[in-house]
């Protein structure tokens, strides 16, 4: 190898190696690549968000949620019982292994009397009340952890649209903000970027009840109004997503900062999202003013209920 | 690109598994742990493709995985794809200066880019969101420890197959 060679691959291994060396490629490389983070800014989740770069990544995103869902429902069972299974076989009495086959069984009926009884009371519930709902099952949560959303079983060919209110037995769980062709998208109402309107029911004080990471806070609420500890916060209505009067929160604590103008007020859910397993989605409320039927019942049965 | 068909097979089989390790974490996880939190499957797939990728494939591949798994969470875009970028403009300029094969290069690298995610989120939406997310210390901490333990796995895993699916350029070297 010539001398000249030698300089030539030395001088090309250097420029490879040098990730900042620029060429006109180089630039617009890194021009497209700082680029499209920006435009991401402008690709807000927005609850109308229906664009045509969306729709693909919609439909994967939805295609596969259905189809692992379909395999974990028929995976759960089955692996529960060859665990059980695992666990007899290294009893070797025959009477044993039986007793707790039968067992399993007995679970598997008390779990289904159990879903039988939830799915009764949703009936009564949408037999009660004069609104067009329909009962669906969570079949994801939220990718990342500090979010909170789940996916249900029931997407646009279903009559879901952006906007509608989700709600169980007990209180109000969020709004569909992505409904896709199968499944939707639901935002929690305990999630940061949602906010819904909000009445403390004894004393009518208004606010905005917005999501944070762990529970709701009650925002702009007048210093002079009455809240205290134990209050129960319902739905205002205003916001055109969910029906009035259904319950929100109750308020875990108050606090009248000297120099603000509105009260600190903190609400803990009414619904413990990570344990619903069937909500009903409000295709049609009609203006139902829920408050004189469903705000009767006391909290704590409330709770009882959606768990 | 040297071979078309390679390059599209590999983007498909990459986005195919990486949507599989989201579909974890959101679907079959909860089915079975209930609300103990999913650990991160999807982050280490996409920091295996911010390492391991041709150097401009991996940024433009990782934003197409970035913004497609926005679809399973109610997070926006902009909260992916900026520590993405910066991850990106970090791991490539070291890999290109210190480099060396097997998993340990991966579990190093791949731990400094976890890291870097969650104090990126954290960071970004402090700057850019109304209601930012808390720091939440412990639950990232343990994030970024699961990455540690899980990414030599994730490694014997998906180098056998990115090395079948790109022979074409080596992905052994610095760079």
């Amino acid at each position: 190898m010539t001398r000249r060679q030698s300089l030539v691959m030395l001088l090309r291994y250097r420029c490879d190696l040098n990730f900042f060396s620029w060429d006109l490629k180089k630039i617009i490389f890194l021009v497209v690549i700082l680029a499209l983070p920006l435009l991401s800014i402008n690709m807000e989740q927005k609850p109308n968000q229906d664009g045509w770069l969306a729709k693909p990544f919609q439909l994967v995103a939805g295609y596969f949620q259905q189809v692992f869902f379909t395999f974990s429902d028929s995976v759960r069972s089955p692996t529960a019982q060859y665990l059980n299974l695992v666990d007899i076989k290294k009893q070797s009495e025959n009477l044993k292994s039986r007793n707790h086959e039968l067992e399993a069984r007995l679970q598997v009926m008390g779990e289904l009397e159990r879903e039988n009884e939830r799915l009764k009371k949703v009936l009564e519930f949408k037999e009660t009340y004069n609104m067009h709902l329909l009962a669906a099952q969570v079949i994801g949560k939220d990718l990342i952890p500090d979010h909170n959303s789940i996916t249900i079983n029931k997407g646009t060919d279903n009559g879901l649209k952006t906007g509608q209110a989700v709600i169980t037995l007990g209180g109000v769980l969020g709004y569909v903000f992505r409904p896709e062709k199968t499944t939707a998208h639901i935002m929690l109402i305990t999630d940061r970027y949602a906010v819904v309107d909000g009445i403390v029911q004894r004393s009518r004080a208004h606010g905005i009840v917005e999501g944070k990471n762990e529970g709701l806070t009650l925002k702009y609420v007048e210093r002079t109004e009455d809240v205290k500890v134990g209050d129960l916060v319902v739905t205002g209505g205003l916001d055109n997503l969910l029906p009035k009067g259904f319950p929100v929160a109750v308020v875990e604590n108050v606090e009248r900062k000297t120099f603000s103008v509105s009260l600190k007020v903190d609400l803990k859910p009414v619904v413990d999202s990570t344990k619903v397993e069937e909500v009903l989605v409000v295709v049609d409320a009609k203006n139902v003013d829920l408050e004189p039927n469903v705000v009767d019942e006391p909290t704590g049965e409330i709770e009882a209920k959606t768990q | 690109m040297k071979n078309p068909g390679r390059f599209l097979l590999r983007w498909l089989v990459f986005f195919v598994l990486i949507h599989i390790t989201v579909v974890m974490s959101t679907t079959l996880w909860p089915g079975f742990f209930h609300s103990i939190p999913a650990p991160k499957f999807w982050l280490i797939g996409l920091l295996f493709v911010l390492v391991y990728f041709p150097l401009r494939e991996a940024i433009l591949f990782a934003y197409l995985v970035g913004y497609s798994i926005t679809f399973y969470s109610g997070t926006s875009p902009k909260m992916i794809l900026f520590p993405i970028l910066l991850i990106y403009l970090v791991v490539r300029p070291l890999k290109s200066r210190m480099f060396w094969q097997g998993n340990t290069y991966f579990v190093m690298t791949a731990t400094l880019g976890a890291l870097m995610f969650e104090t990126l989120y954290v960071l970004f939406s402090k700057i850019m969101e109304t209601n930012s997310t808390q720091v939440m210390f412990w639950d990232r901490l343990l994030s970024v420890l699961f990455v540690l333990v899980v990414s030599p796995l994730i490694y014997n895993l998906l180098f056998p197959i990115l090395e079948r699916l790109t022979p074409e350029e080596s992905i052994h070297e610095q760079g």
